[in-house]
Parts: C-alpha cells; sequence; structure tokens
C-alpha cells in the first residue's frame, strides 16, 4: 500500500518531467556536451591523450551538468507544486509526507539513472571508437589497452620496510624516555609519518631503495606494471639513469635500465618469476647521469604504485557511474528536502550552496588539517585574527561533516586505469545512503510541521 | 429515546492565526468558530470573501493546523493521514496536473489511495462515466474547459467512495445542466448516507442542496441553522394553487382579504429559467443527428 502510494508519486514526476519536455532537453543537452568534449579541448594528440579527454573531461561534464539540474529539478518538484497548489490536493489524500518525499525522490534517482546509463554508453561508445581508430597491434593501441582500458588495483610499497630504521629509532628514543617514569604507559609504535616516508625514500646517486609490495590479489600470469614519478634535487628536469632490479625466487634476477625525467609519471613492466610468495621484491638504483642528483619518491601521493590487473574498463565504468548514481542520490535529497521547506529560488540558492561546500571539501579538509587558509607567494605568513579563527572552527565543523564524503568518487580512479573495488561501492553505498537518510529524515520531519496552504 | 446524530465535523473554539516571517500576528482568518456537521446531512458553508470558509476546509483536510480551539474529523485529528481515507475533497481551483489526461489522474489519485491495479481502473472507469468525460478520457487536463476540469474534480474526490465530502464552490464554472447534474448528484450521494460540506458563493445552488448552512463573518459562524428554518418568515404563508379559474380566483381573493385584512399577493409562477433552459437543450441534443 505504501509502496503503491510511493509509486503513483514517483510516476506523476517522471510522467511531468517527461511531457514538460525537460527530460528531453536535459537529454540532448547531455549528449551534446559529451560529443563535442572532445572537438573543444585540443589534447596532446596522441591516442592516450584523446582517450583521457572522453574519460575525464566528458564524464566530469557530465556529472557537473547532472549535478546541477538533479539539484534544481529536486528543489522545484515540491516547492512549484506547493506554490502552484496542486500539491493541495494531494496531500488531502491519504498520504505521508514521507511517502511524498520519498516518491519525488525516487522518480529523480530513477532519472538521473537513466540519464547517467545514457552517459555511460556514449562514454564507452567514443572509448572504443577512438581505440578502434588505431591500427590492430600498434604499441599506441597496445599501451592504452594496458594502461587505461583495463582497470587496475593500485598497491604501495610496504611502507613499515621503508621506514623501519627511523621508526625502530624512534621507538628507543621513547623507551630511553621513559625509563625515569615507572607509571608511564608503553609507548605504542609510531605510525609512520609522511616526512619519515620522504626520508626513507630519497636516493642519492649511486644509492639503491629496496622496495617490496605485496598486493592483495594477485593472478599468477598478471601483467603487472610499476608506477613510479620522482622529483629531483635539481631544479631543472635532467634525466636520471635509473635501473630497477627484480629478484625472482631462485635468487635470479632481472635488470631493467631506464632513463626518466623527474615530475612525468612512468610504467614499467614487472617481469613475471619476480614475484614470490605473492610478494614483489625490487630494488631501485639512482645510476646518475649526465648531472647526477638525488631523487625522492613519494609513496603517500602515488608516487611508487605496483599495478595489478583486476577487470576491464567496461567493468570499471559501471561501478564509477554506480557510485556517482549514489552521489546524485544524496543531491536529490538535499534538494527534495530543501524543496519541501522553502520557496522555489531560496531552495534552489540553498542547494547550490550545499552542493558548493560538498565540490570544495578538499579545500576544506586541507584548511582544517593545516590552519593554513592560502600561503603567500611573497612575505611571512599572515597572522590569523579573530575572523580567521572563526572561519577556521567553521570549516572544521563542516570538515566533520564533509570529510567521509571526500574520497567516495570513483570517476578520477576511472580516468587513471585504477580498480574501482567492491569495498569502495560497497562503502560509497553505505556512507552515501546514510547521510541521504539522515537528509531525508531532517527533510521530512521539518515539511510534516509545514502548513500547505497559507493564505 | 433518539440517538444524538453523530457529529463528522466537530469545531470547538477553532482560531486560526497567519503569521508572518517574524511570528508576529498578521491575519485571524478564523475567531473561535464553532461548528458541528452531523452524519448524513448536506452542509453549506456560506460567506463572503475572506470570512474563514476556505481555511476551515484547509484545516479539516489536515492541510493547515489550528491556533488554537479543537478540531476532530470523523473523530480523530484532521493531521492523522489515516483519516484521509475517508475524505474526498474537491478543491475550488483546477488544482490538477495539467499535463496528465483525465483518465491518468484519476489513476494517479486512486493510487494515492493505495487501490490496486484492477480497483484503480474499474473506480476510474465508472467516475469518469459519471463525470460525462468517457469521450475525453485520453485528453489532458491542460486542454480542458473550466467545466470538463470541475467535472473530473468532483470525479477524483469521489475516487474512495468517501464518508465525509467537501466541496468547495462545486458549480462554480458549470453550464446549467452541469450543475444540476452536480446538485442533483450532492442529493444522491446524501441520499447514500454521506456527510457533505459544500462552500459556495451560488447561494441558489445551496438554498437547493443544503439541509443546514452556516454563514461566516471574520472568521465566527453569524447564523447557523436548517434552510428552512432560516427562511422561514413566521407570519408569512405562501399558498400555490393549480387549475383555479379567474372567477374562482377573484372570489379566494376576497375573501382572504375580508379573514386577514390584508391583500394577498398574486403571482404567477411559471417555469424556472433553469427548468426551462435544462428541457431546451435537451430536447435539442435529442433532436440532434
Amino acid at each position: 500500500m505504501i509502496f503503491r502510494r510511493i509509486l503513483a508519486v514517483a510516476s506523476q514526476t517522471v510522467k511531468q518531467a517527461v511531457r514538460s519536455r525537460a527530460l528531453s532537453s536535459l537529454t540532448l543537452l547531455l549528449i551534446a556536451v559529451l560529443l563535442s568534449i572532445p572537438f573543444l579541448i585540443r589534447g596532446d594528440g596522441t591516442l592516450a591523450g584523446r582517450l583521457q579527454i572522453v574519460i575525464e573531461y566528458s564524464l566530469a561534464a557530465a556529472m557537473t551538468l547532472l549535478s546541477v539540474t538533479t539539484l534544481w529539478a529536486a528543489a522545484g518538484t515540491v516547492a512549484t507544486e506547493i506554490e502552484e497548489r496542486p500539491l493541495f490536493l494531494v496531500l488531502s489524500k491519504p498520504v505521508s509526507r514521507l511517502e511524498l518525499w520519498a516518491g519525488k525522490w525516487m522518480a529523480i534517482v530513477g532519472l538521473d539513472a537513466i540519464l547517467l546509463a545514457l552517459t555511460g554508453g556514449i562514454v564507452a561508445a567514443m572509448v572504443f571508437h577512438i581505440v578502434h581508430s588505431a591500427p590492430p597491434g600498434s604499441p599506441e593501441r597496445e599501451s592504452v589497452v594496458r594502461d587505461l582500458l583495463t582497470a587496475r588495483e593500485a598497491t604501495s610499497p610496504d611502507l613499515s620496510t621503508l621506514t623501519r630504521a627511523p621508526a625502530a629509532e624512534a621507538e628507543e628514543a621513547a623507551a630511553d624516555e621513559t625509563t625515569d617514569e615507572e607509571d608511564a604507559p608503553a609507548a605504542a609504535p609510531a605510525a609512520p609519518d609522511r616526512h619519515a616516508i620522504l626520508a626513507a625514500c630519497t636516493v642519492a646517486p649511486n644509492r639503491s631503495l629496496s622496495l617490496v609490495f605485496a598486493p592483495r590479489a594477485l593472478a599468477p600470469a598478471a601483467g603487472l606494471s610499476l608506477a613510479f614519478k620522482f622529483a629531483s634535487s635539481r631544479p631543472e628536469r635532467v634525466p636520471v639513469l635509473c635501473a630497477w632490479t627484480f629478484t625472482g625466487a631462485d635468487g635470479r634476477t632481472t635488470v631493467i635500465a631506464t632513463t626518466n625525467t623527474p615530475g612525468l609519471r612512468y610504467t614499467l613492466p614487472v617481469p613475471s618469476p619476480a614475484i614470490v610468495d605473492g610478494k614483489l621484491n625490487v630494488t631501485f638504483s639512482n645510476l646518475g647521469g649526465r648531472i647526477p642528483s638525488t631523487v625522492v619518491f613519494d609513496p603517500t601521493a602515488g608516487g611508487l604504485e605496483l599495478l595489478v590487473p583486476q577487470g576491464g574498463f567496461l567493468g570499471n565504468l559501471s561501478k564509477g557511474l554506480m557510485i556517482a548514481l549514489l552521489r546524485l542520490s544524496l543531491i536529490a535529497a538535499i534538494g527534495v528536502s530543501a524543496g519541501c521547506l522553502l520557496s522555489v529560488p531560496v531552495a534552489v540558492f540553498l542547494s547550490l550552496f550545499v552542493l558548493i561546500l560538498l565540490a570544495s571539501s578538499g579545500y576544506v579538509q586541507h584548511v582544517s588539517a593545516t590552519g593554513v587558509f592560502y600561503v603567500p607567494h611573497e612575505g611571512p605568513m599572515p597572522e590569523q585574527g579573530l575572523p580567521d579563527r572563526l572561519t577556521l572552527r567553521l570549516f572544521e565543523a563542516i570538515n566533520a561533516v564533509t570529510a567521509p564524503l571526500l574520497d567516495l568518487d570513483g570517476l578520477p580512479l576511472l580516468e587513471r586505469g585504477r580498480w574501482i573495488g567492491g569495498a569502495l561501492v560497497g562503502q560509497a553505498a553505505k556512507v552515501l545512503l546514510l547521510y541521504t537518510a539522515v537528509v531525508a529524515a531532517v527533510g521530512v520531519l521539518l515539511f510534516q510541521r509545514r502548513e500547505i496552504g497559507r493564505a | 429515546m433518539k440517538p444524538l446524530p453523530e457529529n463528522v465535523v466537530s469545531a470547538r473554539d477553532l482560531s486560526k492565526v497567519f503569521r508572518d516571517f517574524w511570528g508576529r500576528p498578521r491575519v485571524r482568518a478564523v475567531n473561535g468558530l464553532n461548528l458541528n456537521v452531523q452524519r448524513g446531512e448536506v452542509f453549506g458553508l456560506l460567506g463572503p470573501n475572506g470570512s474563514g470558509k476556505s481555511t476551515t476546509l484547509k484545516m479539516i483536510l489536515g492541510l493547515l493546523y489550528p491556533t488554537a480551539g479543537d478540531l476532530r474529523v470523523l473523530e480523530c485529528s484532521p493531521r492523522d493521514v489515516a483519516v484521509k481515507a475517508r475524505i474526498g475533497f474537491m478543491p475550488e481551483d483546477s488544482y490538477l496536473y495539467r499535463y496528465l489526461s483525465a483518465e491518468e489522474t484519476l489513476l494517479f489519485y486512486a493510487g494515492l489511495y493505495g487501490m490496486p491495479a484492477s480497483r484503480r481502473r474499474q473506480r476510474t472507469d465508472e467516475l469518469l462515466k459519471l463525470a460525462g468525460l468517457e469521450k475525453d478520457r485520453h485528453r489532458r487536463i491542460g486542454e480542458f474547459s473550466k467545466g470538463m476540469a470541475r467535472r473530473i474534480g468532483l470525479a477524483q474526490a469521489l475516487l474512495n467512495d468517501p464518508e465525509l465530502i467537501l466541496l468547495d464552490e462545486p458549480t462554480s464554472g458549470l453550464d446549467p445542466i452541469g450543475c444540476r447534474q452536480v446538485k442533483d448528484l450532492i442529493l444522491d450521494l446524501a441520499r447514500r448516507g454521506r456527510t457533505i460540506i459544500v462552500s459556495s458563493h451560488h447561494l441558489a445552488d445551496m438554498q437547493d442542496v443544503c439541509d443546514r448552512v452556516a454563514i461566516l463573518l471574520d472568521g465566527r459562524v453569524c447564523a447557523e441553522g436548517p434552510v428552512a428554518g432560516l427562511l422561514r418568515k413566521s407570519d408569512t404563508v405562501r399558498l400555490t394553487l393549480q387549475g383555479v379559474s379567474e372567477d374562482k380566483l377573484s372570489g379566494l381573493l376576497a375573501y382572504l382579504e375580508r379573514e386577514t385584512g390584508a391583500r394577498p399577493q398574486v403571482d404567477r409562477t411559471g417555469e424556472t429559467l433553469e427548468s426551462l433552459f435544462i428541457r431546451v437543450v435537451t430536447a435539442g441534443r435529442q433532436g440532434a443527428p
């Protein structure tokens, strides 16, 4: 009975979207945006560059368009019906405010699902069209199939082995300090911080760095790659001569020599005998080069990763779009709740404000963590006044709400050819649906207090 | 002992104050209203614009909440969603979705009552027939004339076969035949034990259908009671004669004048304009090819 009422509201909302031509206009706009992005943005002309534009910019543009229109439609659907009064009649029927809310939300999320499926279909068609435009077997085509169209899970090196020496020193120092204080609790092993990791990953000329990767799941015949990027001690980008030594089970080693420029990302195929007991042992050697320089890897920012193929592009795209739909469902919930309480323009502006806050959550988190709003190009850091401190408290409060949502996005992984795991989809579903439920509960609770048909 | 009539709607000292953004009282739309609507009667809510009729109806429907006083509808709070399954409401304006067809409109509202698909379809067919809109079932409401929209509005109010029916200006925009049909329908529903509250400015229509009326002014009931009782002049009697010759009439008038001491007023009643219109149009339609 409840579901029939929700379904009735949802079906009426969908009919409204279809017959007011809002859906057809949005669909045409979406198709136009998706198809025109590759012509509007000039890439580097390579096959990989063209694919990056389609995957990164087209999907980002589609998500921006869908986020804004979802918000607009969601905020407008209830608020307009209150202002134009059809809701007077609807709410004179035995339909609760919760059922009305749920019907409206379901309709908008349903339409979003259709539009996201269309987006996915167009993006996939464009990607495969671009790939097939390259001759079969060509190195460029093989490269994009391996790097972009294969979903690979990234594994960082075992940080405990990297920072063993600094961590041990820290433990010893802690032990020395507590010898005089009998009641002091035993010091917990300190987690390696970023500075310690960077120090451990700094390799001077003619020095080496031993790395151990232990990926979660490893297929024996998997085409593993090592992805890396480093910074140099020299301001100019002087190529560095590198050697990567892979050690197999029988102690045999395979050495691959490369010349790499600091600041650029490289991938290196891993010889399959190098995997021992599910682990990869590799040693990086800085052989110097024409002008020797010290190099620094940053594993915390993806500077050293073992890439393990886990699936294809279409499966990965589907999971990315599923997370995108969960994000849109939260946006729809915010819009519907605002529309239940406020007039159309106020609801839309408030919802847009919330959307902008969500979009800025990375900056908000950075400020909350560092306490720094910006770093001036010249001169010392300005002293923080009362307004700055109050804003910082506000940012901390916002961050407490938005931080759990920060990394729940599959599209940045998709554009880098990274595997979107089931764990991420599950986490996104858990967190985003929880947030949606909270927004719904608050919205419905306040909507129940709202009178309809005030003079 | 005759049982006391059951109150379907009962208002005690009901008030509604609309406030501005800052919570300051702006308008007192209903001011200490006392009202009882009994089961099975047709109750008329009369009053000039701004007298509180619409606000009262909206409070009965649970759309607006009373500021003070007590309001019970079918022995429940009007904010109880379940009680709305027993109420039908035809609003003053066509608060219908313009892009839905007549059939879709009824199916949609039937869905809100949680009816299964077969029952929804059956009630929709019945009410489209009752409203005389079978041929226009696939036309969108936005293309309807005001009269057609009123009829579909009335049809949706009857979807759940309600115990209590609230009709806001039910004959507004209807031609005399439509008006007559609506009035006949109201009387038929009352005969079947339904309770009907009608709010209207069409006083002649109200007089035709209402058992009792309340006249509201400034949110208060100024007069209330059975229509016949309110309209009765205690010292005036109307005598209707049929088939009397002029000679006999003169004699009767002279006799009455002698007995009462006042000259009786004579008017020769003919057909009402409404009945003439209905007769002519019905005959014309029947004669049309």
